[in-house]
């Protein structure tokens, strides 16, 4: 193990900085940072995006420095046709078979940053390791090419049809090492590439536990008088927003539940008629915010399948905040059941019954997020996921040595 | 056979509600055509009235075209509140038992303790207990009581137990913070609660109610009545009677 020798490691991630919502980046970035504040030499190579619908360069190209690592951003390139690229995504989408060369293109319609990848082709080998993530986009696919013998790939994977893509599964053969966050996800993971690297390992991801919440300051300032259950992270279909839009007007309809759901994150929330009084969007909050939105709810739901880590479960369960989670989550529902702290739903039924159970019963609730805390500082601190991290970088620069 | 059932039906009513709307499912499993006149508003009826005291004879009389059978719960509020006028009592069942004659098949289900003040007994309540095909009661208590009503003959009185109320109960008190496996009792409580309702949506299904998807809130608390008026009422009641009573 290396852990105290210090190494040159390059993070590479589509996005990064301020507004930028997505659990890949965040854990990213926040490694990165970690691993710095340890010693190493870390640079993170990025795209100029903010918003990974549009891929618009928002932020400057070029240098800068932030908690201790070097930023190098790169400024995207759109697809050449978006005609093609719909069609191509509306394929991908519907599991249809595409050539190797359509799954290239595919690849290319969303966004292309090839000054990044010149810019690996020149500097990847000064690197002791290479890291991407998540595993769908230009920078990882094309990124991984470039040195493969020091890559490592956090794919942060889902099972949905872009994890099927053959592409996706060559990426993950022949990187020398892989990340995954949850057993679940390392499980999908030889599913989809089984000829992946003996080099993986579950390193986990972490939370950051916050300073102090300011429950009835987060009230306050945002006018929030009844009690409330959270939804944290993108308004988009991939992650369930539009399904607990439904679920939760089935809930409250012909019950007395006394909840509203606020939401906070980025997309557009498409709140429909009817709910709209229930329903408060808050939009992006800041990294200070952020904590005290997730105590001061009543409960956490989380509706994505599409995850194989899920941050905003961990930043409730650490805030003293039940989780519900959708039971056709298989990351999701592992936590619940490995903390014992988490509660799942199968339809909207059993969702109206979960939030009857916090509803009637908050002392158990509590009881319920206590368990919930337990596990996230027991398993998910950046102390513990760093260590895992040192670990699997310490055996892969053992390797290179060989 | 058409078959029209008077009760309360889910979403309200409690557990006496879920018993009927098997007893419906059942029915209709069976091939009956079924309709539910339920008092509450709220049910997942096919219709909804007023349905207290001379309400209920009212209303019998005037479906009682369209159905040959007729099955008819004695529940709390129907046909009488906890307190009623002797008179009005006595009309009221009198005006039931000529009801129960325009039906082909007569099934009467009490509740239990049984809901009618002033007990099951007095000379009004003959023909109503003498032509009910079936008179179903929930326990023995009950049974030897309805069997000295006068009218009442034996073997027309059955104790049936609730009908479908399916093996696992549903829980329904949350397990207290103590608990060492309490995310596993509270999730039995979230999915047997769950169960319920969907076997109460299914019976809705079945019912031929025009959609289970949510009810929207304003459409659920609505209380209102579409009634004929009682003129029309009165007279088909009045012209019933004297038919009735000229056919003896």
């Amino acid at each position: 193990m290396a852990k105290s020798q210090a190494m040159r490691i390059a993070f590479v991630t589509p996005r990064y900085g301020a507004g930028v919502v997505g659990g890949s980046e965040a854990v990213m970035s926040e490694a990165a940072w970690g691993l710095a504040s340890r010693g190493h030499e870390v640079e993170l190579l990025t795209t100029c995006a903010r918003s990974h619908f549009s891929w618009e360069n928002e932020f400057p190209a070029g240098i800068s420095h932030d908690r201790g690592i070097v930023v190098r951003r790169f400024p995207t390139v759109s697809a050449k046709s978006r005609l093609l690229a719909g069609e191509l995504e509306r394929r991908v989408q519907s599991s249809e078979k595409l050539t190797e060369a359509e799954q290239i293109a595919w690849v290319n319609g969303r966004f292309r940053v090839p000054d990044l990848y010149l810019d690996l082709l020149k500097c990847a080998r000064s690197f002791d390791a290479v890291i991407l993530s998540p595993y769908l986009f230009w920078s990882t696919i094309y990124g991984a090419e470039v040195a493969p013998e020091r890559t490592i790939v956090m794919p942060c994977l889902h099972d949905e049809p872009y994890a099927w893509l053959s592409i996706v599964s060559k990426t993950l053969s022949s990187s020398a090492g892989l990340w995954f966050l949850s057993e679940p996800e390392h499980q999908l993971g030889h599913r989809v590439a089984p000829g992946m690297s003996a080099h993986h390992s579950v390193v986990g991801a972490a939370v950051n536990l916050p300073s102090g919440y300011d429950t009835a300051g987060f009230r306050e300032r945002h006018g929030l008088t009844r009690p409330f259950v959270l939804y944290a992270g993108r308004r988009e279909d991939g992650k369930g927003w539009r399904q607990l839009l439904g679920s939760f007007s089935s809930a409250l309809v012909g019950s007395d539940l006394p909840f509203d759901l606020v939401t906070v994150g980025v997309g557009a929330p498409n709140v429909p008629e009817g709910i709209q009084e229930r329903v408060i969007d808050l939009g992006f909050l800041d990294e200070w915010e952020l904590p005290s939105a997730f105590a001061a709810a009543e409960a956490m739901i989380q509706p994505s399948v599409n995850e194989s880590f899920s941050r905003t479960m961990m930043e409730s369960w650490l805030a003293g905040t039940p989780v519900i989670a959708n039971a056709a989550g298989e990351v999701i529902t592992w936590h619940c059941e490995r903390s014992g702290g988490g509660l799942s739903y199968n339809d909207d039924l059993e969702l109206a019954q979960c939030l009857r159970f916090i509803a009637e019963a908050p002392k158990a609730a509590s009881a319920l997020a206590e368990r919930g805390r337990e596990y996230v500082l027991a398993n998910y601190t950046w102390e513990i996921v760093l260590d895992n991290m040192e670990d699997s970088l310490g055996g892969l620069a053992a390797e290179l040595r060989r | 056979m058409r078959v029209l059932v008077v009760g309360t039906v889910p979403p309200p009513g409690g557990k006496g509600a879920k018993e009927l709307a098997d007893v419906v499912a059942k029915r209709i499993e069976d091939g009956d055509e079924v309709e539910i006149l339920s008092p509450d508003p709220r049910s997942a009826a096919h219709h909804t009235a007023n349905l207290e005291s001379l309400m209920l004879p009212l209303r019998l009389a005037l479906l009682s075209s369209r159905f040959d059978a007729l099955e008819l719960r004695i529940e709390t509020r129907l046909p009488f509140a906890s307190e009623v006028h002797r008179a009005l009592r006595a009309v009221t069942l009198f005006s039931l038992g000529v009801c129960f004659g325009m039906y082909s098949e007569v099934t009467l289900r009490l509740d239990s303790p049984i809901p009618l003040p002033g007990g099951v007994g007095g000379r009004a309540t003959k023909d109503m207990w003498r032509r009910a095909t079936r008179i179903i009661v929930a326990n023995q208590e009950d049974y030897l009581r309805v069997l000295f009503a006068p009218g009442v003959t034996e073997e027309r009185v059955e104790i049936v137990q609730p009908v479908v109320v399916e093996a696992r109960p549903v829980e329904y008190s949350w397990p207290s913070p103590t608990e060492p496996d309490i995310r596993v009792r509270v999730l039995r409580s979230v999915r047997s609660r769950a169960e319920a309702e969907r076997r109460a949506n299914s019976a809705r299904v079945d019912l031929g109610a025009k959609g289970i998807g949510p009810l929207s809130s304003t459409a659920f608390s609505s209380a209102v009545h579409v009634a004929p008026s009682v003129r029309s009422v009165v007279h088909a009641l009045i012209s019933r009677i004297v038919r009735e009573v000229s056919s003896r």
